[in-house]
C-alpha cells in the first residue's frame, strides 16, 4: 500500500513539474550516456579479461591483484607523484604570485597578460612538447648551448639513466598549469571586497601581513579548487612524457618518465587490447584521485578559521 | 516512324556498347558512398589513385577522412568495440596487425574471393593478416618497408669512402667494417655515425618477431651479441648523437650532414624528399643493412573493412582496386614511396622500380627501390603479437640503460629480457586468451 502511495506521488511530482523536468533532462540524458554508463561499464570490464573484440571472460579480482603486484605500475605511481609533488611548487606560489602582481594594478594590461599566461592550457601538448624537446635537446639544445657557455658538458636531460626526463615533464606541467591557475587565483582575488584591504591598511598591516592574514585565507576554496583540479591533471599526464620519449610505452631509459596514464593506454586502447585490465587500472586511478581529493578537502577546510565560528552559532 | 525509332534505338544501343567498350570494363553497378579512414600520407596516395579509381567505379563516390596514427588507432578501435562510427575502410599499421588479426568486427576478405588474389602477394606480408586460426583474413596488405641503410654519400665521399651502393654494403658487410665507417664519418661533439647506437641492435628484430608462436620471447639470435658489443663500441666512442631517430634533433642532424647514417623502410626514402631533407638531392645513398644483418622488412599498412560497413561491396572494390591492380599501386607508390606489397606492380611499370632516382647520389646506382625490391623477395614470414610495439619500445631504452651502466652484451640482452617480460606479463595473458578463443592454443 504504501509502496503504491509513494509510487503515485513521485509520478505525480513527475507529472506536475513536467516543464521543469523537461529542462533538465538534456543534461541527465547526456550524463547518463557519457558519463555514467562508460563510468559503470569499466568497472563491470575491471572484472573481465577481453580484447575489446571476442568474447568476455570473468576473472574475478585478478586484474587487480596483478595490477597490485605489477613492479612496473608501481613505478609509474611513484613517478607520476614525484613529478606532480614538486611540480605543483611552482604552480602554487607561481600562480599566487603572478595573479597578486596583476591584482595589484602595479602592471597595466592585465588582459594581455592573462592571455598569455592562459596559452598554454589552450595549446595542443603535441605542439608545445616538440618546442620543449628542442630545449631539451642533448646535441642541440637551447640549455645544454647555454651550459656550455660556462663550459659545461651537455646533459642528456631525454636520455642518460633517464632520472632528468622527471625534469623536463616538471618543467612541461608547471609552465602549463601556472596560468590556469592565475586566472583562477585572479578571480578569486578580485572578488574579495576591496574595504577589507582597506580596513587592514588603516589598521596598519603591511603587504606581507595582507597576503597571508587576508588574502590566502579568503582564497582557501579557490587554492583547493585549483589543487584538486592539477592533481587530476597530474594523473592525467600521458602526453608530454610520451612524446619526449619518442613515443615510446617504457617511459623512456629505466622507465624514468612512465606515468600511470602512460601504463593505463599501454595495456588499452593505444599500446595493446588488455581491457578489463586497462579498466582496472582506471579503476585504482579513480580511487587515487578520490582519497587525495579528500584529504585535501578535510586538511584545508578544518583549518579555515571561521570555521569554528559558523558551527557554534548553528549550535546556538 | 516506329522504324526509325527502332533503328535509332538500336544504333545509340551499339554506339552505347561501343562507349563501354572504350572505357575499360567500368563497373557501374556497384554504387554509394564510403568514408575511408587513416593517416597521412595515405590521403595523398589515395588522391593519386583516385582519378583511375573513379574511371574503373564511376558511382562509387569516396569521402577521406585522416588523422594521426595514434589517434586513428585509438578511434577505430573504440569504434569497432562500440559497434559503430567506424569507416568503411580504413587504414591498419603493420605494428597494430596483431591486435586485428583476429577480429569479428573487421569483415572476413575471403567472402569476396580475396584468396584469387595469394600469389600476388608475398607470403610474409599475406600471413600477418590471417586470423590465428587460419579461418579469416581480415586485413588486405597495402605496402612493405624493405630495410634500407641510408648515407650520406656526400659526406663518405669527404672522408674518403666508398659513396656506391655495392662497395658501401661490401665495406659494412662485418661489424669491424661498421666500426671503421663509424670512426672515419664521426667528429667529437659535431658529427656522428648514427642517431643512436641502440639502432644495429633494433635492426636485428624489426621485423618484429619478438616472440614465437608458443609466445616464447626469442631474443637470442645469431650474432646478436656481436652486434650489441658494436653498439657498445659505438656509444662508448660517442660516435653516436644518443637520441631517438624521430626526434626534432635528429632529423635536423640528417638535414646538415651531422648525423650521417639511419636505417629505415624504404618509405624513408618519401620522409627524405618531403620532410627532412627536401633540398638535398645528391645527398643520400642507400644501401642494404650493414653488419651481415639478414634481409628484413620495417612496418607497412594494410585495408581493413569493419564488419559495420553498410557498404561492403564498393569498399571492397575500393580496396581491391586501390591494393590489388598494378594503377592503384602504382600511382600511390609515385605519390608516396609506399612500395607495393603486390607483386605484379613491380613488372608492370618496371622503370619505376629501376630508374634511377635523380633525387639520390649520383653514385647510388642501382636505385634504391632496385635494392628494396631485392630485399622483399627476401623477408622470412614472422609471428605478431600485440606484445610487440611494447618490446620494441624496450630495445631502445633498455640498451641505453644497460650501456648508461656500463654492462656486457650479455647483460644488456638478460636485462632486456626482464624489461620486456615485466612490461608485456598482462598483454601476454590477453594473447593467450585471444590465442584460446581461437582455439588455437594448447596449454
Amino acid at each position: 500500500m504504501k509502496a503504491a502511495a509513494k509510487k503515485n506521488r513521485f509520478l505525480h511530482a513527475l507529472y506536475e513539474y513536467r516543464v521543469a523536468y523537461a529542462y533538465i533532462a538534456p543534461f541527465f540524458l547526456l550524463f547518463a550516456i557519457f558519463n555514467l554508463f562508460p563510468m559503470v561499464y569499466g568497472f563491470f570490464l575491471s572484472f573481465f579479461r577481453w580484447d575489446g573484440m571476442s568474447a568476455m571472460h570473468f576473472i574475478g579480482i585478478e586484474n587487480y591483484v596483478n595490477l597490485l603486484k605489477d613492479v612496473l605500475f608501481w613505478k609509474a605511481f611513484k613517478n607520476t607523484l614525484f613529478m606532480g609533488i614538486i611540480a605543483h611548487i611552482p604552480i602554487l606560489l607561481g600562480g599566487l604570485v603572478l595573479a597578486y602582481i596583476l591584482n595589484s594594478k602595479l602592471v597595466k594590461g592585465q588582459n594581455i597578460f592573462k592571455t598569455i599566461y592562459f596559452m598554454p592550457m589552450v595549446t595542443s601538448s603535441v605542439a608545445i612538447t616538440i618546442i620543449f624537446s628542442n630545449l631539451f635537446g642533448y646535441n642541440y639544445g637551447l640549455i645544454n648551448w647555454f651550459l656550455s657557455l660556462f663550459g659545461e658538458a651537455p646533459i642528456n636531460w631525454l636520455g642518460g639513466d633517464g632520472s632528468l626526463i622527471r625534469v623536463a615533464v616538471i618543467v612541461m606541467f608547471a609552465w602549463k598549469w601556472i596560468g590556469w591557475n592565475m586566472v583562477i587565483y585572479l578571480a578569486g582575488m578580485q572578488g574579495i571586497s576591496n574595504d577589507i584591504y582597506e580596513a587592514a591598511e588603516i589598521d596598519g598591516a603591511n603587504h606581507v601581513q595582507i597576503v597571508f592574514r587576508i588574502l590566502i585565507p579568503l582564497l582557501k576554496p579557490i587554492i583547493l579548487f585549483t589543487l584538486i583540479q592539477s592533481t587530476i591533471g597530474m594523473f592525467n599526464l600521458f602526453t608530454e612524457p610520451f612524446v619526449l620519449t619518442g613515443s615510446s610505452w617504457t617511459g623512456g631509459t629505466n622507465n624514468g618518465g612512465l606515468t600511470l596514464m602512460i601504463y593505463l593506454l599501454n595495456k588499452a586502447p593505444q599500446g595493446g587490447t588488455a581491457y578489463g585490465y586497462a579498466s582496472a587500472v582506471a579503476y585504482v586511478i579513480t580511487v587515487f584521485i578520490v582519497i587525495i581529493s579528500f584529504v585535501l578537502n578535510n586538511t584545508m577546510t578544518d583549518k579555515d578559521p571561521y570555521e569554528g565560528k559558523k558551527k557554534r552559532r548553528k549550535s546556538a | 516512324m516506329k522504324k526509325r525509332i527502332a533503328g535509332a534505338l538500336v544504333l545509340a544501343m551499339a554506339a552505347s556498347m561501343f562507349t563501354g567498350a572504350m572505357i575499360a570494363q567500368a563497373n557501374e553497378d556497384i554504387s554509394g558512398e564510403i568514408e575511408v579512414g587513416g593517416w597521412p600520407s595515405g590521403d595523398d596516395a589515395f588522391k593519386a589513385a583516385m582519378e583511375g579509381f573513379n574511371e574503373a567505379y564511376p558511382n562509387i563516390e569516396v569521402e577521406l577522412n585522416f588523422t594521426d596514427t595514434t589517434a586513428h588507432h585509438q578511434a577505430l578501435q573504440t569504434s569497432l568495440a562500440a559497434g559503430s562510427g567506424a569507416p568503411d575502410v580504413a587504414m591498419v599499421e603493420g605494428a597494430y596487425i596483431a591486435q586485428y588479426k583476429n577480429s569479428p568486427a573487421l569483415t572476413n576478405l575471403r567472402d569476396f574471393g580475396v584468396d584469387d588474389y595469394k600469389d600476388d602477394f608475398g607470403e610474409f606480408k599475406w600471413n600477418q593478416a590471417i586470423s590465428d586460426d587460419g579461418t579469416r583474413m581480415v586485413a588486405l596488405p597495402w605496402d612493405l618497408g624493405p630495410t634500407l641503410f641510408y648515407y650520406r654519400a656526400d659526406v663518405f665521399e669527404e672522408v674518403g669512402l666508398p659513396t656506391a651502393p655495392a662497395e658501401v654494403d661490401e665495406l659494412m658487410s662485418t661489424w669491424e667494417g661498421v666500426l671503421e665507417v663509424a670512426e672515419k664519418v664521426s667528429i667529437p661533439g659535431k658529427r656522428w655515425f648514427l642517431p643512436s647506437a641502440a639502432y644495429p641492435y633494433q635492426w636485428m628484430f624489426i621485423n618484429r618477431d619478438y616472440y614465437d608462436e608458443d609466445l616464447n620471447l626469442r631474443l637470442e639470435r645469431d650474432g646478436d651479441l656481436e652486434c650489441l658489443q658494436a653498439c657498445l663500441d659505438i656509444r662508448n666512442n660517442g660516435w653516436d648523437m644518443n637520441v631517438d631517430m624521430w626526434s626534432a634533433e635528429a632529423y635536423a642532424a640528417y638535414a646538415n650532414g651531422s648525423c650521417v647514417c639511419v636505417a629505415a623502410g624504404s618509405w624513408f626514402s618519401g620522409f627524405l624528399k618531403t620532410d627532412i631533407d627536401p633540398d638535398g638531392a645528391g645527398h643520400w645513398g642507400a644501401t642494404r643493412l650493414p653488419g651481415g644483418l639478414p634481409d628484413t622488412n620495417w612496418g607497412g599498412s594494410f585495408l581493413v573493412i569493419p564488419e559495420q560497413s553498410e557498404n561492403k561491396e564498393a569498399a571492397w572494390a575500393f580496396v581491391s582496386y586501390m591494393l590489388a591492380t598494378s594503377k592503384g599501386q602504382n600511382d600511390m607508390f609515385r605519390a608516396v614511396d609506399y612500395f607495393p606489397a603486390y607483386e605484379p606492380a613491380w613488372d608492370d611499370a618496371p622503370e619505376l622500380y629501376t630508374d634511377l632516382d635523380p633525387y639520390f647520389n649520383p653514385a647510388q646506382d642501382p636505385a634504391p627501390n632496385a635494392i628494396a625490391t631485392e630485399i622483399a623477395a627476401n623477408v622470412p614470414t614472422v609471428y605478431n603479437t600485440i606484445m610487440d610495439t611494447t618490446a620494441e619500445g624496450y630495445l631502445y631504452s633498455s640498451f641505453n640503460a644497460g650501456a648508461e651502466a656500463g654492462e656486457t652484451p650479455e647483460q644488456i640482452r638478460d636485462r632486456l629480457a626482464a624489461d620486456i617480460e615485466a612490461a608485456c606479463a598482462e598483454l601476454k595473458e590477453q594473447q593467450i586468451q585471444t590465442l584460446k578463443d581461437a582455439g588455437v592454443w594448447e596449454e
